[in-house]
């Protein structure tokens, strides 16, 4: 099993290791050019996709100054239907009501779709560790769990992987023929996965929103697997965060077209679902019980904060992840956690603590090419730089840094100290040759050379030689 | 019906893998059989509102072994596991959308016009017909028209665009995950509109 670490201290060690991974870094950067592209092509047929971000930005904008507002509406309206829907404040809490609900129905098998929430929450090895038998149902996300890996994308958990890995995995772990044909794995993971599906007592999904008014749930996938988790089973449980409000079902049409369009540059992915509460007894394809869980998990911590909690507006596209040099380039395991790319580097301080994830906001370049993508504006440059800002006074960042800096305030702060340095690095450079080395930067890049003129001197030349 | 309409549905259903055709009311059996003959569909299942929204008597064209036809539920119910099990043998299911959205080439079903549900998973192809009345052109649109139904949402609804799909290797595009491979939207373009 891969040894995943948040420890900020492990940070660059793991960031040189990937670094070093040479296909899984051509698999992560084909797969995430590929997506940009696609989004591209998706979000040209929409001349006014500005003014969908703005309005999807001031949607969630009032849904997260409003949560507790929103959350109460929405469960009321999903009570109202006959779903028993709680609220757990921690992951803890989340997982125990996970397992009362499972052992109240003798559930033994488990079949889940792919939701980030519970990565979040850790259910599986929760669930696992007490002798439930739960199972993946996400082709991706089913490779990751026979591998003992976890997701290195929000969309895409084995875009990391080649054929070849799949196909000897599924050799030793599922004891087929080897085949690295992509249609052939993926009629072997549907013919292991069909067997499991109808042997399920209960169905875990996440969701892509809950709609206030109505209190059900949207549900957004390709391969139909989270439809069948929804209704094969006696028993469907459906565990999302608590930001994922939206206010009205009139509002789907918008955040539709935005999430599919910037997730996988679908018009519409293969399947929506709209789903609530258990079916009348005349209609026995559908669940006998539906439970909501909305997890709280440190985002009520978020939300206190006037600039982190724009980080609630996600409504996990990924399409930041792909656009973000720093991810193209290392994937997302460097990470260390769930939530990976630009958001991740936001979020996760908030989640795990500056100790443990402190050194995240800082895979990044500040380029701003997520706050480009992202469909409801958050400014996640910004935040970034906001984050660095909170880490480093919270005790993140290493003593020499903080020295080092505080030092070149002092001399970038008064222009005649800075000039004369640099007059000084320019001679030892142009004359003795030195720096040569700096660590941390020689080894991939070359050190700049400094200009034997400086502005100044530069301005005042260009200056006298103008004519008047 | 607006042909715009349909030439956009048309191309963007078919972008994402389906397979739209377009027919009249007394040509749609031949096409149906075209259809099935060209998916190798044996074992048929038809939903009883495709049968009596669209006059397709398929005992007249089909051999009593090879179709069957959805039950109305009683008060009792079905029986979940012999459904289950009849399901699980049949090829390709004839079902009916409620909208058509030009936009993103997507079928809306109304879950609860539809009694149960597991027909539009678990077969490996399905045959959704739909009259012009029912094409929209846009999501927005759909949601409007879908709003003014609000007595018959209590069981949700589902937006079908194209068959069930994956590319989680290589990113390479593979039908038929875990849904329908093949996915059909037979349009019969004459087919009276409610009212008129």
């Amino acid at each position: 099993m891969w040894k995943i670490s948040t420890h900020t201290r492990g940070l660059k060690r793991r960031i040189r290791a990937y670094l070093r991974a040479g296909r899984y870094r051509e698999n992560i950067y084909r797969a995430t050019t590929h997506a940009l592209a696609q989004r591209r092509r998706a979000v040209a047929e929409i001349p006014h996709w500005e003014a969908l971000r703005e309005q999807a930005h001031q949607i969630k904008r009032e849904v997260i100054d409003n949560l507790e507002y929103h959350l109460e509406r929405f469960l009321h309206h999903a009570r109202q239907q006959g779903i028993t829907a709680v609220v757990a404040q921690t992951a803890a809490a989340a997982n125990a009501e996970v397992e009362a609900i499972a052992r109240r129905h003798g559930v033994q098998t488990v079949v889940k779709s792919k939701s980030m929430v519970t990565e979040e929450i850790g259910l599986n090895p929760y669930l696992q560790q007490r002798g439930f038998d739960i199972v993946e149902t996400d082709l991706g996300e089913f490779i990751i769990q026979l591998a003992e890996e976890r997701p290195v994308h929000l969309v895409g958990p084995a875009l990391h992987k080649s054929r070849q890995e799949i196909g000897h995995l599924f050799h030793q772990q599922l004891g087929t023929p080897y085949t690295d044909d992509p249609t052939l794995l993926a009629r072997i993971a549907r013919r292991a996965l069909r067997e499991k599906f109808l042997a399920a007592d209960m169905g875990i999904t996440g969701a892509n929103f809950g709609i206030v008014d109505s209190g059900r749930v949207v549900v957004i996938e390709n391969e139909g697997n989270a439809r069948l988790c929804m209704t094969l089973p006696r028993i469907h449980v459906v565990i999302m965060g608590m930001e994922r409000f939206i206010p009205s079902e009139t509002d789907l049409p918008l955040f539709l077209t935005l999430l599919c369009r910037s997730a996988t540059g679908q018009r519409l992915t293969a399947y929506v679902s709209v789903t609530g509460g258990p079916l009348p007894s005349p209609f026995p394809e559908g669940p006998e019980q539906v439970y909501y869980i909305i997890v709280d998990n440190g985002r009520t911590r978020l939300l206190r904060d006037p600039w982190l909690k724009q980080a609630l507006y996600c409504i996990r596209c990924a399409a930041c992840y792909n656009a973000c040099p720093v991810y193209q380039t290392v994937g997302g395991y460097p990470y260390g956690w769930v939530y990976q790319g630009p958001i991740g580097a936001v979020i996760t301080p908030e989640f795990l603590g500056p100790r443990m994830a402190g050194g995240l906001p800082f895979l990044s370049t500040l380029c701003g090419a997520c706050t480009d993508v992202c469909p409801v504006k958050i400014p996640l440059h910004r935040l970034l730089v906001y984050q660095r800002h909170r880490m480093l006074q919270r005790g993140s960042g290493a003593w020499w840094e903080k020295k080092f800096f505080s030092f070149f305030e002092k001399l970038a702060s008064h222009p005649h100290r800075w000039n004369k340095t640099l007059q000084i690095l320019g001679t030892l450079q142009r004359h003795a040759g030195i720096p040569r080395w700096l660590p941390g930067w020689s080894p991939s890049r070359k050190l700049p050379r400094v200009h034997p003129q400086n502005f100044f001197q530069w301005w005042k030349r260009h200056q006298s030689s103008e004519p008047s | 019906m607006t042909p715009n309409l349909w030439e956009q549905f048309r191309r963007h259903f078919q972008e994402a893998g389906g397979q739209p055709y377009a027919t009249s009311a007394t040509k749609a059996v031949d096409m149906l059989q075209t259809i099935i003959a060209g998916a190798n569909g044996k074992q048929l299942l038809f939903e009883a509102s495709a049968i009596s929204e669209f006059s397709l008597h398929p005992e007249a064209w089909l051999p009593e072994s090879s179709f069957s036809i959805t039950p109305a539920p009683t008060p009792k119910g079905w029986d979940r596991k012999r459904r289950l099990e009849r399901l699980l043998t049949v090829d390709m299911v004839v079902s009916t959308a409620d909208f058509l959205i030009a936009e993103t080439g997507s079928a809306l079903v109304i879950l609860q016009k539809h009694p149960g549900q597991w027909h539009l998973w678990l077969p490996p192809g399905i045959i959704l017909l739909a009259a012009p009345h029912q094409l929209v052109d846009s999501l927005p649109t759909a949601f409007h028209r879908l709003a003014q139904q609000s007595s018959l949402l209590q069981q949700g609804y589902v937006l079908l665009t194209g068959p069930s799909k994956t590319a989680d290797i290589e990113k390479r595009l593979v039908m038929g995950m875990h849904g329908p491979r093949m996915v059909y939207v037979l349009l019969i373009e004459d087919a009276p509109s409610p009212g008129g």
